[in-house]
């Protein structure tokens, strides 16, 4: 029954980003920072198992792998609050403990080196599982570690277990590297977004730029900390799997959800909307009012998107949109014709597409000001303008071939190339998509 | 010298005293025919008061007649002949209903029996009258006894007459009719209102009001007897089935047809009754349904007869002009009758919050005896508790201090603790209005005092009763909808997207203990994930239902499969049965479950067809066949949606709010039907089930996609079928016709894709 989802936590983006997103889900479900269940949480009608599994003392263990290959973020957990939540046989850290160096190619081979002992943690947990249904990637596409070690493991995984879903969460580089000591960050998501493209089942693209703005434009902080992102980061992530663990009529899994949004095996990178968008009380000052069509039209709004694209070009080929809170079921019906009648949206020429609408539960032991908030999917054919950028950015370096020698032990020139081109007929795909003869694409 | 004499015999001892005398008087009087005024007009109140004397003689059918003329000396012969001719026939009628009236008593109505000993006291205090005339003017020199003053007096007799007579000629009139004694007593008692509505109105008629009034209480004595015992103890008091409702035939507490069949109400009721003959007849049903939940729960009886109250009589109620009587009112402590207690108690339904969180029903101590309290703060009810009193009415309403209080948690755990329980404090008192002062019944229109006398404690009751009922089977009722909202509806997708699955990938044939199995191993695994369901009372958000639907449903759940052994079609075989218990199986009835089950076969077919595609859209296919398949799924699962969103949600949250405002078992049963009707139509079990039919038809070409199908044949057939279905909504919508179709067309072809 419980379509069991292993989640990996790769690099110190993944990592930090998980540790949020476990705060999250923890506090959704009622489990404190040990993994007992509070006392207060008695209300059930959760499925904890989903994300927890429970030891012989019934404390709830995350199913998570949390991998890197320099201590410090790692340490930062073990001695933290958290520190007793986790599987300690499913944290990994390089015995060599020097990181990937922000290269690819080093943490790709790095991982290639522990192949056995990282799979071995993802086979048991996997066999713990009754009814495993997929795997959640949590890294960054720019780094070392998140990049190439979270490509190494989407091929094995793929290998391993073919018929599991593998869904990412994804966060992408600010555009053009504003503010990125990483030099060879165009070259890290090149050969890192080929894997997403070709070994993912859905991508969540979570983009810096878009962070960002969202959390000093729309929240009002200057200078976030990186908690402050991840923490709005962690919200999203914990919002897409609502379905999931609050058990409703439809999207039960995640095989459901996907199949609902992506139309093509590569065309699966998908954006993510949230509204009312909250980190702390102290930015709850200003409570918006919600109503179903309030969050349905502030969802199309782009500033409520977590990706730098210009929405408002190109078109949705599909929209899922997770509504939570005090909601009418009557209102779907209403705030489906009004975007309808407004034309809010624009969909794909060549086919049908709507706007999904999940009515899921909220967590019972999480206060929130907000009578209703919401989550958007979507996938949306502008997604390519960032991929286009990420390749220009690449190509700007690659026809110098500025920095490639930092990858001559494990990467060939062929490999960038060939991860080019995955990338550019996946750009191509996107703006086929736009065209009502998509039908007769022919896909590489 | 008339005081030693019997009045009957007061003529006969005159003209003995008289003749005795050998007056010329005397002698005038018996012997030459002519008489004295006086003489005759004493004659005359006597043939009144049916005795025959030397004027007037009975003949053989019992009827006056004049002997010979009479000749008065101040009077023309006519005019004193016809003025006793005028005497006679009065003194005929009188008679002819007084003989009518006594046959009435051999009926085996105990109204009318009852009505027509009220005509005959009615005509017995005139004829008194008659005889206090006579006293008054006997001796009389300044107002003697003269024919005219009879005459005059005799008014009042004859108005008598005409409204005796008026009402036993409609009352023969129904009897011809009807030969049934419901309708006939339903007939009396409605002509004996409608008169005194009538009559109210009329300021001179006094004499009509208070003769009709008479009639109408004593007729209502033994109909008031009946009313109570239902109204009380919910039981049919009626013997020769007078009243009218009746018990049709013996149906078991437990059996469907119960609610439904069990009593049946006459085509014609009181109409003081008739706004409330629905409420009514709920009443005792529901004790009767009450009383057979506490022994199914072992409430023993020895408990029970601890638990006695006084009742309201409402026959005192009705008949007691003096008596304050407003006995379920709040505000105030209120005496009925004279009634002595033993062990004075009050006890009270709280309303205050307990510290269980669950339904307390909890006593108060009380200094006084003999009172029905409704304690001011809380509007709560309170009820005398007399633990002498054998005969037992609604013992789980009125509970009793300490010395039971252990009954108390018995009675709390029994009904409200099975699958959930009631988290907050249910009131089950109604607020009433401060009560007026009741006034003599000829001065309170009658319509007034039915209601303050009869029908408003009727009212009273059925609001404590039948709000009881329905909170006592809440928490099971419940618990039971969930279950049938979670498995038959799919709302606990997890659980059916399983079922089906396995159904689906197992290729399950007909066998039905394969099915069994499969099903019990997903139950199992179901219950093992706790998962509570929270009820909130939308308008008191204090009243939270809770439970596990899951709980028991590993044992209550089998699944049919009605001879089919073509696994194409074996989800139209499939019944899922759930065993329901008594009483929410009469909610929860066959038809009932018969819709549950068309929505699960429809969910099973949605969830077939999008299973089909998931597995070809995860499997490497061509590009086109993978935009055909998601093409589709949209299809799918838009389909699905309206059912959810547009049908399932958007009926249950109305269901939700109906459910916490039904004041009995009746409305609860309806809220349901309702419900579920509504299901029936939006998904088009019951109309426009050519739409269904063309839905079904995409459905099962969902199923039938392979990857080496022709993508484009597929595609041209599945558009075109979608186009056909659109045009078929769009043309009922044109017609104003399946309105809710709306929420279908818009979510299919919400890009417009399909539009030409």
């Amino acid at each position: 029954m419980p379509r069991e989802i292993i989640t990996i936590q790769a690099g110190q983006c993944g990592n930090q980003v998980g540790q949020e997103f476990w705060k999250q889900l923890t506090l959704e479900h009622g489990i404190n920072n040990e993994g007992a269940l509070e006392d207060y949480a008695t209300q059930g009608g959760d499925r904890k198992d989903v994300f927890f599994y429970q030891a012989d003392d019934e404390h709830y263990i995350p199913r998570a792998v949390l991998i890197d290959l320099e201590p410090r973020v790692i340490h930062g957990i073990r001695n933290g609050p958290y520190r007793r939540l986790y599987n300690e046989e499913n944290i990994y850290i390089s015995k060599e403990g020097g990181g990937a160096g922000n290269n690819w190619g080093s943490g790709y081979t790095q991982a290639e080196q522990v192949h056995e002992e990282l799979m071995e943690v993802l086979e048991r947990e996997a066999d713990n599982s009754d009814s495993l249904e997929g795997f959640v990637l949590l890294h960054s596409v720019a780094g070392g570690t998140g990049s190439g070690v979270g490509s190494y493991l989407l091929e094995k995984i793929n290998d391993r277990f073919p018929k599991k879903l593998v869904t990412t969460y994804s966060v992408f580089p600010s555009s053009s590297g504003q503010g990125s000591d990483v030099t060879v960050q165009p070259y890290n998501s090149m050969l890192t977004l080929k894997r997403l493209t070709l070994n993912a089942d859905a991508v969540i693209v979570l983009d810096n730029t878009a962070l960002n703005q969202i959390v000093v434009d729309r929240l009002h902080i200057q200078n976030p900390s990186i908690e402050q992102t991840n923490s709005l980061i962690a919200k999203v992530i914990a919002a897409t799997t609502t379905t999931l663990r609050y058990p409703g009529y439809m999207n039960n899994d995640l095989v459901g959800l996907i199949a609902s949004l992506v139309p093509t095996p590569k065309c699966h990178f998908l954006m993510t909307g949230y509204t009312p968008l909250t980190i702390d009380k102290a930015n709850q000052l200003n409570v918006q009012k919600t109503s179903v069509l309030d969050v349905m039209r502030r969802l199309l709004q782009p500033k409520n998107i977590m990706v730098s694209c210009p929405t408002k070009k190109g078109c949705y080929i599909s929209i899922l949109n997770i509504i939570q809170g005090d909601v009418d079921p009557t209102q779907v019906h209403k705030s489906l014709h009004m975007i309808r009648k407004r034309n809010l949206a624009r969909f794909i020429p060549w086919g049908p597409a709507s706007i999904q609408v999940v009515l899921a539960k909220r967590s019972p032991y999480v206060q929130t000001t907000n009578r209703v908030n919401g989550l958007m999917m979507a996938n949306h054919t502008s997604v390519s303008n960032l991929f286009q950028q990420m390749v220009n950015d690449f190509n700007t370096m690659f026809k110098k071939k500025s920095f490639i020698h930092k990858f001559d032990k494990a990467v060939d020139i062929s490999e960038f190339e060939d991860s080019r081109e995955v990338v550019c007929n996946l750009i191509n795909e996107y703006k086929q998509s736009e065209q009502p003869d998509y039908v007769k694409f022919n896909s590489v | 010298m008339f005081a030693a004499f019997d009045h009957n015999n007061l003529f006969s001892h005159y003209a003995n005293h008289l003749e005795a005398k050998n007056t010329l008087a005397a002698q005038s009087v018996w012997k030459s025919k002519l008489t004295t005024e006086h003489q005759l007009a004493r004659e005359v109140l006597n043939m009144l008061r049916g005795v025959p004397g030397e004027v007037f003689f009975m003949n053989q059918n019992g009827m006056f007649e004049r002997q010979f003329l009479v000749a008065l000396s101040q009077l023309s012969p006519s005019a004193s002949n016809n003025s006793l001719d005028e005497f006679i026939q009065m003194s005929n009628r009188l008679r002819l209903i007084d003989q009518s009236n006594k046959t009435g008593f051999e009926s085996p109505s105990s109204v009318y029996q009852a009505f027509h000993s009220s005509l005959s006291n009615i005509i017995n205090h005139y004829r008194n009258k008659l005889v206090e005339f006579e006293k008054a003017h006997l001796n009389s020199k300044s107002k003697p006894l003269t024919l005219l003053r009879i005459r005059i007096k005799m008014r009042e007799v004859g108005r008598l007459v005409n409204i005796v007579e008026a009402v036993l000629d409609k009352k023969s009139n129904f009897e011809k009719k009807s030969e049934n004694w419901a309708d006939r007593v339903t007939n009396l008692l409605t002509t004996l209102y409608i008169g005194l509505q009538t009559s109210q109105s009329l300021s001179k008629n006094h004499i009509e009001h208070q003769v009709l009034w008479d009639l109408f209480l004593d007729s209502m004595t033994p109909y008031l007897t009946m009313i109570e015992s239902w109204t009380f103890d919910g039981e049919l008091t009626d013997q020769c089935e007078e009243f009218f409702l009746t018990k049709t035939t013996s149906h078991s507490l437990e059996s469907q047809e119960y609610w439904t069949k069990a009593y049946q109400l006459s085509k014609l009721t009181p109409p003081f009754l008739d706004s409330i003959k629905h409420q009514f007849v709920v009443i005792g049903k529901s004790i009767n349904l009450i009383r057979h939940i506490e022994r199914n729960n072992h409430v023993e009886d020895e408990e029970l007869s601890e638990v006695e109250v006084i009742r309201p009589s409402l026959t005192e109620a009705f008949l007691e002009p003096d008596l304050v009587i407003n006995l379920f009112e709040e505000n105030q402590f209120i005496p009925i009758g004279s009634i002595k207690y033993n062990s004075p108690r009050r006890f009270k339904l709280n309303g205050s919050h307990s510290p269980s969180s669950s339904l307390k029903l909890s006593p108060t101590h009380s200094t006084s005896s003999s009172f029905i309290n409704i304690s001011p703060t809380n509007s709560n009810i309170t009820i005398a508790v007399n633990p002498k009193i054998i005969d037992r009415n609604m013992s789980v309403m009125h509970q009793f201090d300490d010395d039971h209080h252990r009954l108390n948690d018995e009675l709390y755990n029994l009904f409200f603790s099975f699958q959930g329980n009631i988290v907050s404090q249910i009131k089950t008192s109604v607020p009433l209005k401060q009560r007026p002062i009741v006034p003599p019944p000829t001065k309170m229109p009658i319509q007034h005092y039915m209601h303050v006398r009869l029908t408003k404690h009727i009212i009273n009751q059925y609001e404590r009763v039948g709000t009881f009922l329905v909170q006592l089977i809440m928490p099971n009722l419940i618990n039971d909808i969930c279950l049938c909202r979670s498995l038959y509806l799919g709302q606990s997708g997890d659980v059916m997207d399983m079922f089906c699955a396995r159904a689906f990938n197992d290729q399950l044939g007909a066998d039905r203990a394969e099915w069994n199995s499969m099903l019990q191993d997903i139950l199992r695994t179901a219950i093992e994930n706790n998962r509570h369901v929270e009820l909130v009372n939308p308008n008191q958000s204090d009243q939270i239902y809770k439970c596990d639907p899951f709980k028991n449903a590993f044992e209550r759940m089998s699944i049919s499969i009605v001879a089919n052994n073509n696994s194409s079609q074996m989800i139209d075989s499939i019944v899922l049965n759930c065993n329901v218990e008594w009483p929410m199986n009469l909610i929860l009835h066959s038809d009932a479950m018969n819709t549950y089950n068309q929505v699960l076969r429809y969910n099973m077919r949605i969830k077939k067809a999008r299973n089909a595609l998931q597995d070809l859209m995860t499997n490497a296919i061509p590009h086109d066949l993978s935009l055909l398949c998601f093409e589709l799924y949209h299809f799918v699962i838009n389909v699905q949606k309206y059912a959810i969103d547009g049908v399932l949600e958007e009926v249950w949250a109305e269901f939700v709010d109906r459910l916490f405002l039904v004041g009995d078992f009746d409305e609860l049963k309806l809220a349901h039907d309702s419900y579920l009707n509504k299901i029936k139509v939006q998904c088009l079990f019951s109309k426009a089930t050519f739409v269904k039919s063309r839905i079904i038809e995409i459905l099962d070409m969902c199923c039938c996609i392979e990857p080496d199908c022709n993508v484009e044949d597929v595609q041209i057939s599945f558009r075109a079928s979608v186009r056909l279905l659109l045009s078929l909504i769009k043309s009922k919508l044109n017609q104003g016709m399946h309105i809710h179709l709306d929420g279908l067309a818009i979510r299919l072809n919400y890009n417009h894709f399909y539009d030409d």
